[in-house]
């Protein structure tokens, strides 16, 4: 059982208060995103579960096992907590089979050896043991961290934006790799990202950091569609704000008259609200009018095209422009006239 | 010696990794570390600590009265004398050649930049054999000024022109725009930000004047470190010998104070320098006197010396083998010794300057350094009484010798040793600890392995400036045991210029030349940043 239990945990990094009463429960064997934009706190986050840094107040706890509190941490070597930071960070003075080995008792040779080759094996980089650190790409020296990182079977891993410095391609398939990895160990892992996508796309679940604060904690479809602030909401995704009037479960707005759900606060009717709604919740469809909102005429102001989809800049009739994001199977043209419907309940928060 | 002994204010302090996480040790450093630290600090302060309880035990009557002697005044303002004249001369002189190296287009810079190095790899005292096996009856003031002129000058000319190469020509370029002739713009906008450098330079060449011996012995002219000699060795004088130390040290001090403050102004950030501009062939001409005047006369003209009179005939049939591989042996192995023990006890100091901050760790830091200053007859002095009272075993021992080179030399240790530690990446070693390394495994398996190259380095300046030593070494010899520098010394002063060649070649052979090439090397790396 390796269950992680952060609580109420606040940490200092030099004389600043870098993560404040943050709390997460992580169960044994998930990957959690901490996601956050630079300077978030979730690297000291990272480093205080680690042990490299001291709690100032609250708990870290892994399997039951007091790790941290105030005034005592377990020294990193007895955490069993792995770590994996940003740029590899390998021993340049030892050769690739040694970095992986670097925790593996010595005992006997034949042992160890054969351990290191099952690690090599295993992020794929079996026959590269005798490569010394600077002869290896970026995304190999991820590999030969990540290897590094489990070999002696930590209860908890954790990844400092490992994939950060890779090119987009590798990037994109390494991640991936390395889920599917950690989930066949059952290693219970922390990914810390300031990539949206890469959040949503790996994790179980995910943590969004914001000054310092936790500012949601859910699965990633729920951080995405239903964002605890708008803060989160325009962190994780593009969005479309327009300002409308609350009656009765709708907002009166631009769009019409649209479905939404009040979030962090109980709007009475005729209060301002500010709605918001992901692009690709917006659709030229007036078939689906009845749904969840209304219709607005629109006219195609410009097109910004992807590949896989395409986001539209649609000026509405009477108001401000909307985006839209759309597969790019049938994309109107620039100047054609669209009938505008919004196919989900839209989030209403309060007016600034 | 060193370009430029560091001095801790200007030591490289680890800047956090702006990309990755910072790992921020913890600010408290371990006991055992300042502990250890403490006890090398310790052992560096022991020479000054006990000149200080000397002095002080001889009373202030005593050590007024002894002041008060005519002798003393004259070594003291002989000393300020030959020092303040030096200074000016190293002063005017390497700047002049740090100027015409970095703004005027030479046919082979980088080889004129490591020629100027060159003297500071001779002991001055190599340098005044080599001079008076040509000019015997040379003796005084004037030669003892350009001669230590002469090897002292690249501490002026290294650190002015790295300054001058890291000036922003844009500012000199707008004072030019701004109706400025090429003379005022250079003095406007260029020289203020290398006068720290100059002052910095130049205060070295005047610690450098106060502690040498050698040289003013050979040429006869009685400064401070000639009286303590002379009240030691001749008369046994103590309570005077222990003064006039403790008046010089207090002069060293002055100085080396200067040279920090001068230091600390020293700007960081480099710019886009002016473009070495060409000249004519005539003028090149009349500017290589300036920049050869030091290496001619510091390097050229005493190995010249040297050879002539090793490759005379006498002098190879008297040429004693078996004494000549003793004094080799014994060179060599107090070198290895002393280098051993400066890398032993620079090694706590170094790794906890190299990771932690607080005015505890600046000051152990600062004593560690402390031998910088203390200029060698001093340390050999105080040693000599400290063996006496303290550990009267151990008097006339190679152990207090080895201890005295220690002392004096650790500043280089500490100074590459501190940079080497520092230079491993704190993120490597919570690596490590995640992986189930304490602290002194993580330490052990990591930093040690990755620093190792500055270990070595640290050692090999320690061994060189060991084999150069003299004062300390006269004064700190047991009976019987002679090295390159004594046996060089004991036949120069009493004129057996044949007899003293050998050692005089195989001193320049394993300690001049290892010294220039490290110098050299270490200077073009500096020039490289």
């Amino acid at each position: 059982m390796s269950d992680l239990v952060v609580e109420h945990v606040s940490v200092t990094h030099g004389s600043t208060l870098a993560v404040h009463d943050v709390s997460l429960s992580i169960r044994s064997g998930e990957l959690v995103a901490v996601l956050g934009p630079s300077g978030c706190g979730k690297t000291t986050l990272l480093l205080a579960i680690a042990g490299l840094l001291p709690v100032r107040d609250g708990r870290i706890t892994v399997g039951g096992r007091e790790l941290s509190r105030a005034g005592r941490t377990v020294a990193p070597e007895k955490r069993g907590v792995g770590w994996v930071p940003q740029e590899a960070s390998l021993f340049p003075h030892l050769s690739v089979g040694d970095n992986i080995g670097f925790a593996v008792p010595g005992g006997r040779a034949a042992a160890r050896a054969a351990r290191i080759a099952e690690l090599a094996e295993l992020v794929g980089l079996g026959d590269l043991t005798n490569r010394a650190p600077n002869q290896l790409s970026g995304g190999q020296a991820q590999r030969v961290a990540l290897a590094r990182a489990l070999a002696p079977r930590p209860e908890l891993l954790l990844l400092d934006e490992p994939f950060a410095a890779l090119d987009t391609q590798l990037r994109t398939g390494l991640r991936r790799e390395v889920a599917e990895l950690l989930r066949d160990q059952g290693t219970t892992s922390i990914l810390v990202t300031h990539d949206q996508e890469e959040a949503l796309t790996l994790a179980d679940r995910v943590a969004v950091l914001h000054n310092g604060r936790l500012a949601q904690f859910g699965t990633p479809e729920e951080i995405y569609q239903q964002p605890a602030s708008d803060w989160v909401a325009s962190f994780v995704g593009d969005v479309v704000e327009l300002a409308g009037t609350w009656r009765a479960g709708r907002v009166l707005c631009a769009l019409g008259s649209v479905e939404a759900t009040a979030v962090g606060f109980a709007p009475s009717d005729g209060d301002t609200v500010r709605l918001m709604l992901r692009p690709e919740w917006i659709v030229p469809r007036p078939d689906l009018l009845a749904h969840a909102a209304a219709g607005a005429d629109a006219r195609v102001a410009a097109i910004s095209y992807a590949g896989h989809d395409a986001m539209i800049t649609a000026d509405l009739v009477d108001g401000p422009s909307v985006l839209m994001r759309m597969a790019a199977v049938e994309l109107p043209e620039v100047g054609d006239d669209l009938r505008l419907a919004v196919q989900r309940p839209g989030l209403a928060f309060a007016a600034a | 010696m060193t370009i430029a002994p560091p001095s801790p204010a200007t030591m490289p302090t680890p800047v956090p990794d702006a990309r990755g996480p910072v790992v921020v040790p913890s600010r408290r450093a371990p006991l055992a570390l300042v502990l250890a630290a403490s006890v090398a600090a310790a052992a560096a302060a022991i020479p000054l600590v006990y000149l200080v309880v000397r002095a002080a035990e001889a009373g202030l009557p005593t050590v007024i009265e002894t002041l008060s002697r005519g002798r003393v005044l004259e070594y003291a303002a002989n000393s300020l004398a030959l020092a303040a004249a030096t200074t000016v001369t190293a002063l005017v002189l390497g700047t002049a050649v740090a100027v015409v190296l970095t703004r005027v287009r030479v046919p082979f810079a980088r080889s004129w930049l490591l020629i100027s190095a060159l003297p500071l790899a001779v002991p001055s005292y190599l340098a005044g054999y080599g001079w008076l096996v040509l000019a015997p009856s040379i003796n005084g003031f004037v030669p003892s000024w350009l001669l230590l002129t002469a090897v002292t000058v690249p501490y002026v000319t290294l650190p002015v022109a790295a300054a001058l190469r890291g000036a922003s020509g844009d500012l000199e370029g707008v004072a030019r725009t701004l109706g400025r002739g090429p003379l005022r713009a250079f003095l406007v906008a260029t020289w203020p930000t290398a006068r720290p450098a100059a002052i910095a330079g130049s205060l070295l060449v005047a610690l450098y004047a106060l502690s040498d011996f050698g040289l003013v012995a050979m040429m006869r002219y009685p400064t401070l470190t000639w009286g303590i000699n002379a009240a030691y060795s001749a008369s046994f004088d103590r309570a005077q010998a222990a003064t006039l130390a403790l008046l010089l040290v207090v002069l060293a001090l002055v100085v080396v104070a200067g040279e920090r403050a001068a230091r600390r102004q020293l700007p960081r950030a480099a710019a886009r320098a002016v473009a070495p501009r060409p000249v004519g062939r005539g003028m090149l001409l009349s500017l290589l006197p300036v920049v050869a005047a030091a290496p001619l006369i510091g390097v050229a003209v005493p190995l010249l010396g040297l050879l002539l009179r090793l490759l005379d005939a006498t002098t190879l049939r008297e040429i004693d083998v078996p004494r000549l591989l003793e004094a080799v042996g014994a060179t060599v192995g107090v070198a290895a010794a002393a280098a051993v023990l400066a890398l032993v006890l620079a090694l706590p100091i170094a790794a906890l300057a190299a990771r932690y901050r607080g005015q505890l760790v600046t000051a152990i830091e600062s004593v560690g350094y402390l031998g910088h200053a203390l200029p060698g007859i001093v340390v050999g002095l105080s040693l000599v009484f400290f063996a006496l009272a303290v550990v009267p075993a151990l008097y006339q021992s190679l152990a207090v010798l080895v201890f005295a080179y220690a002392v004096l030399f650790m500043p280089k240790a500490i100074g590459t040793v501190r940079a080497g530690l520092g230079d491993v990446p704190p993120r490597l070693v919570s690596v490590a600890r995640t992986l189930g390394m304490s602290p002194l495994q993580a330490w052990w398996r990591v930093t040690v392995p990755l620093a190792l190259p500055s270990l070595g380095v640290g050692a090999l300046l320690v061994a060189i400036a060991t084999m150069k030593e003299l004062p300390a070494t006269l004064l700190l010899r047991p009976t019987g045991v002679q090295t390159l520098a004594t046996e060089l010394w004991n036949r120069t002063v009493v004129f057996e210029f044949g007899a003293a060649a050998p050692y005089a070649a195989l001193l320049v052979l394993i300690a001049a030349v290892p010294a220039m090439v490290l110098s050299g090397v270490r200077s073009a790396a500096k020039e490289e940043l």
